[in-house]
């Protein structure tokens, strides 16, 4: 993107919003759960190097070109609340903050993909689609823009269904967001020529783990 | 007579310590309280030190990984960096009194927002190069 003849480099920056977006959510989470501000801190410095390093490393396996994989950033994310649990237990309430954090920072992140004129969605030339003349160059489905809304909702039902039930949110929430993953990926144009994508066999992965982890632990 | 504990001249046949109020007699247990609480703090220190060493160790194979350039290995040295901060986080959560550890982490801070601005410096400067963020997973898987 062209601001004021500067090519600014959206992408990078709504990452790193994103991140910080989930940092902020993470810190008054478990300031509300009443945690020592110094523990609190200790984890909130692991979240941003375990996302960024699982995010690259991983991309480089799951993403066919090289792109960063929202995959490989959720699963550092998660990776760093369980390794911050071994060295502070606390009844799982990293591992639940951190999880419940997801979806707003996918949200955010997928803000940038549009700015940025990657992820795109299907060739769809009525209301609302969007060409990018330095890529494709088609008029095509701003599935970014739906993911960055459909998550938002998703965040704030999370937080109503954690702040009535509390019981079971890890699960509920690895559930909900991979279904919802499953089926917005039918839009974008990886889809084009194919049955499934690995995003989606990774969503339904993801949601088997959560169903048995419910099942034995009932998180 | 001084007293134990405070060290200050008390009359004799007195029962506390008008300075810190120690009772005559119950020094002996307070001096091995003292004893006591500076061997946990020594070996606090000692044990948060080890952790720390520990942590040195894996950024030193992080780095040693990156530039031996050892095939496969090389794309997983990230994960002795990561390696190397949660021990010094480990160090620093269960041993606070430890200095090392609270410099050391200090220093890993230091570090990551440089690398960090480092990571931004280097995107708005090479804008031919990261086109969007196909080209970015590129730059990094191969640093």
């Amino acid at each position: 993107m062209v601001i004021n003849k500067l090519n600014f480099p959206v992408y990078g920056l709504f990452l790193v919003v994103s991140l910080i977006c989930g940092l902020i959510f993470n810190y008054f989470y478990l300031k509300k759960c009443k945690i020592q501000k110094r523990i609190i801190f200790h984890y909130l410095i692991l979240f941003i190097p375990f996302a960024l390093v699982f995010g690259f490393t991983l991309s480089s396996f799951i993403s066919k070109d090289g792109g960063l994989s929202s995959y490989a950033g959720a699963i550092g994310v998660i990776v760093g609340a369980i390794v911050y649990e071994k060295i502070c237990p606390s009844n799982k309430i990293f591992i639940k903050c951190s999880i419940m954090s997801l979806p707003l920072i996918y949200s955010v992140a997928k803000i940038g993909c549009f700015l940025a004129g990657c992820c795109y969605g299907l060739p769809y030339n009525k209301i609302f689609s969007v060409t990018y003349p330095q890529g494709l160059n088609i008029p095509l489905v701003p599935i970014q823009l739906i993911e960055t809304i459909v998550f938002l909702i998703l965040f704030f039902i999370i937080l109503l269904i954690e702040k009535k039930h509390n019981k079971n949110i890890i699960s509920i929430t690895i559930v909900l967001c991979s279904i919802v993953k499953f089926l917005l990926d039918f839009l974008r144009y990886d889809h084009l020529n194919t049955t499934i994508t690995l995003n989606q066999i990774i969503s339904i992965v993801f949601v088997i783990i959560a169903i048995l982890l419910n099942k034995k632990t009932h998180i | 007579m001084k007293c134990k504990n405070c060290g200050k001249e008390i009359s004799e046949g007195a029962t506390f310590c008008s300075e810190c109020g120690t009772k005559i007699g119950e020094e002996k247990q307070v001096q091995e309280n003292n004893i006591q609480n500076e061997k946990r703090i020594l070996s606090s220190m000692s044990n948060g030190t080890f952790f720390c060493m520990l942590s040195l160790i894996s950024l030193f194979l992080s780095f040693f990984v990156k530039v031996a350039k050892l095939g496969i290995l090389s794309k997983f040295s990230s994960l002795f960096s990561l390696a190397a901060l949660v021990l010094c986080i480990y160090a620093r959560v269960k041993y606070p009194k430890s200095i090392f550890a609270k410099v050391l982490l200090v220093i890993y801070i230091i570090f990551i927002i440089l690398t960090i601005a480092f990571i931004i410096f280097i995107i708005i400067a090479c804008k031919n190069m990261l086109a969007g963020c196909s080209n970015i997973g590129l730059l990094f898987y191969g640093y």
